[in-house]
């Protein structure tokens, strides 16, 4: 048996420029990746990482953003992220443990990387490899060679379903809630979350390929929505919300492709029996479940050491009528540009992201630079932009941050 | 019987001068040799990479490759084994011979645990931070990319060489490939390359290759290091290879999607 370890010791640090101005965050990480080659078949693939957050002692305690719990939430944290048992077979890979699994071709925002929930404490701020829940599953891998092409199967089954993982009510970083009519006080109650029971698994099944030059993939989830749909029930005087975590099936497929100097990708995701947002204030008017249509189409455009990827998203429900609480149709378009200098040393980008839903929009310039194998500095801001909507809910929470990260 | 005598002179006579009148190999003729030169049909090979700036700090890498010949079109498979801060990237290609077909290539990125396809078109662009582009990393360029012409011959290191110039047929190869000339010295021995200088599009030197240290592995002839300096910002990427295993029989799997994402571990 063969031993390795691999990691990252990383300083974050995050200052708010808009809103009320303070830190956001003074993080010291600590990611360790071990690893064993336990035979000629089995190997171990772990991931375990924390942190201990000095702004939480740095910042004083008030009565808003930075209550005592708020703080216990946001100063200490050590999960496992991956642990599990590859077997590598001739036709075949079997993982049991905790894992990550991802499907999709978009860049940014999740639609068919559906398999792990989010740990959201950042919004969506933090890179999916760290903020996904790494979930204790079993998942086959088989390969086949089928009229002349190799064609993958995939079957998953999780047994702990998770949902996302929400920051504390109050925070920074937490959603908005719906507003309490005037005079009501609003109270928010603990929902049943999905966890590791029988009827609460989770399954998956999907087919890969490569068809006269694209890259497909046909996907099925039998799942939970991640994020919960918050029930209403309005009494005189109080609004209490209630989250409901609803089962959902997802039925979808990607594909990319090259052409030249373009790369086209794109997936669908439909979800079945989705749990949707009502307008209504009583439990049975105020959650849902229908249909909804989620499609992503984009490119990668690649010249003289420039990438430029435009996305574009959008989500329909066919089945839309008033009392739903979002737009029929509603999406997001993205942009990134990238380029490097210096043999790949400096390397520059920029990402924006606008729901054209509300007007709202998010905008993330970055500068990294490689001193060394071990050390990477970076340099950005994460800045908000619209009064409500999916990132204007955050219009004051403009940010600048640093990284400083060794490697080992 | 005289004239018997004379034309069994003659032949004799050109038996003897024959190998001084012996017309030249065009330079098509002898960049098709170095492409059709034996290389094995399949390969696993260690790499360790210096980059190395105009300051003299140096960032290495460790890769592994494997590479398999399907006829004129090949399949490869690239590892970053370390340092960690790229370890198990890994670059897959399915490199088609002639210009009809763009080339097919993935690259697996850890830190998004995806599959990427990726562009070969641009082939002038530079390679995970190395003075070799893409076209570059490849055993030969595409022989129909470029107008050949031999230049002459010289002495190089105790070795015979042809000097091989390749001209990029049309301007916009020229933008593509990011050169406005190569030239190859190549052994007149061995048919292989020791040397490559290469011009800018606008015709200013840009960089050399150099391979070192070359000698027979299972009776192929091998490069074990090679050195490609960029004359223009002083910066250099120093390659030496090891471990190399010609022949193995590589399974046809191994240059698929899959091993992208599994990465390599030493146990395979």
């Amino acid at each position: 048996m063969e031993w390795t370890l691999h990691g990252a010791l990383k300083n974050e640090t995050a200052y708010f420029v808009s809103g009320q101005k303070r830190l956001d965050k003074v993080q010291n990480r600590l990611d360790l990746k071990p690893e064993a080659i336990l035979s000629d078949r089995w190997e171990f693939r772990g991931r375990a990482f924390g942190w201990y957050d000095a702004a939480m002692d740095i910042e004083p305690t008030n009565t808003t953003d930075l209550t005592p719990a708020i703080k216990r939430h946001y100063r200490t944290y050590l999960q496992s992220k991956e642990a599990y048992l590859l077997y590598g077979g001739d036709d075949f890979d079997f993982r049991i443990g905790q894992q990550q699994i991802v499907w999709g071709k978009t860049d940014g925002l999740r639609m068919l990387d559906i398999v792990n929930p989010l740990d959201m404490r950042e919004f969506m701020l933090d890179d999916f490899l760290d903020s996904r829940i790494g979930l204790w599953s079993a998942r086959l891998n088989w390969y086949a060679e089928l009229g002349g092409a190799e064609h993958e199967f995939e079957f998953i089954v999780i047994p702990d379903a998770r949902p996302v993982e929400l920051p504390p009510v109050g925070s920074r970083w937490a959603a908005a809630l719906p507003a309490a009519p005037a005079g009501s006080a609003l109270a928010v109650q603990t929902g049943r979350k999905p966890g590791w029971r029988p009827s609460d698994t989770e399954a998956g099944l999907a087919w890969r390929s490569n068809v006269d030059g694209w890259d497909v993939s046909l996907n099925w989830f039998y799942g939970w929505k991640d994020s919960p749909n918050m029930q209403k029930s309005l009494t005189p005087g109080l609004l209490t919300l209630t989250p409901v975590y609803q089962r959902m099936n997802t039925v979808g497929g990607s594909f990319s492709n090259a052409f030249g100097a373009v790369v086209l990708r794109g997936e669908m995701a439909v979800n079945v029996g989705e749990g949707l947002n009502r307008t209504g204030t009583t439990p049975a008017t105020s959650v849902g479940r229908g249909t909804t249509v989620n499609a992503s189409f984009g490119a990668d455009y690649t010249k003289n050491n420039w990438r430029i990827s435009p996305q574009l998203f959008i989500r329909t429900l066919p089945g839309w009528d008033s009392t739903i609480a979002e737009n029929m149709v509603s999406g997001f378009a993205s942009l990134m540009v990238s380029t490097d200098y210096l043999n790949e040393k400096l390397k520059p980008e920029l990402l924006g992201l606008y729901d054209w839903a509300d007007g709202s929009w998010m905008l993330r310039p970055k500068l990294a630079y490689e001193f060394s194998d071990q050390i990477t500095a970076k340099l950005g801001s994460d800045l908000f932009g619209g009064s409500n909507g999916f990132f204007g809910q955050f219009d004051k929470n403009d940010r600048v941050y640093t990284e400083l990260e060794y490697t080992f | 019987m005289m004239n018997k005598t004379v034309f069994m002179l003659l032949g004799a006579m050109l038996l003897l001068v024959g190998p001084i009148f012996a017309a030249e190999p065009t330079g098509l003729e002898i960049m098709q040799r170095v492409d059709a030169r034996d290389d094995g049909d399949d390969l696993i090979q260690k790499m360790k990479q210096r980059l190395v700036d105009r300051r003299g700090d140096v960032r290495e890498r460790e890769m592994i490759s494997l590479r398999k010949d399907y006829g004129k079109d090949s399949k490869s498979i690239t590892y970053f084994l370390a340092p960690s801060n790229v370890r198990d990237t890994a670059l897959l290609t399915w490199d088609y011979d002639g210009v009809e077909k763009d080339d097919d290539q993935w690259l697996y990125l850890p830190a998004l645990k995806k599959v990427r396809r990726i562009s070969s078109s641009d082939r002038g662009d530079y390679f995970m931070g190395t003075d070799f582009t893409f076209e570059d990393i490849k055993q030969t360029p595409e022989l129909e990319d470029y107008n050949w012409s031999l230049i002459g011959s010289e002495n190089l290191d105790g070795h015979d060489v042809w000097l091989v110039e390749g001209e990029p047929k049309t301007d916009d190869l020229k933008k593509n490939l990011g050169y406005s000339k190569t030239r190859y010295s190549i052994r007149k021995d061995i048919n292989m390359y020791v040397r490559v200088d290469f011009w800018d599009r606008k015709g200013q030197l840009l960089k050399h290759l150099v391979s070192e240290e070359i000698r027979q592995i299972d009776g192929i002839w091998t490069a074990m290091r090679g050195t490609m300096t960029n004359v223009q910002s002083s910066h250099r990427t120093e390659l030496s290879f090891s471990d190399h295993r010609y022949n193995s029989g590589l399974n046809d799997r191994v240059f698929s999607e899959r091993m992208l994402k599994r990465g390599y571990r030493e146990n395979e």
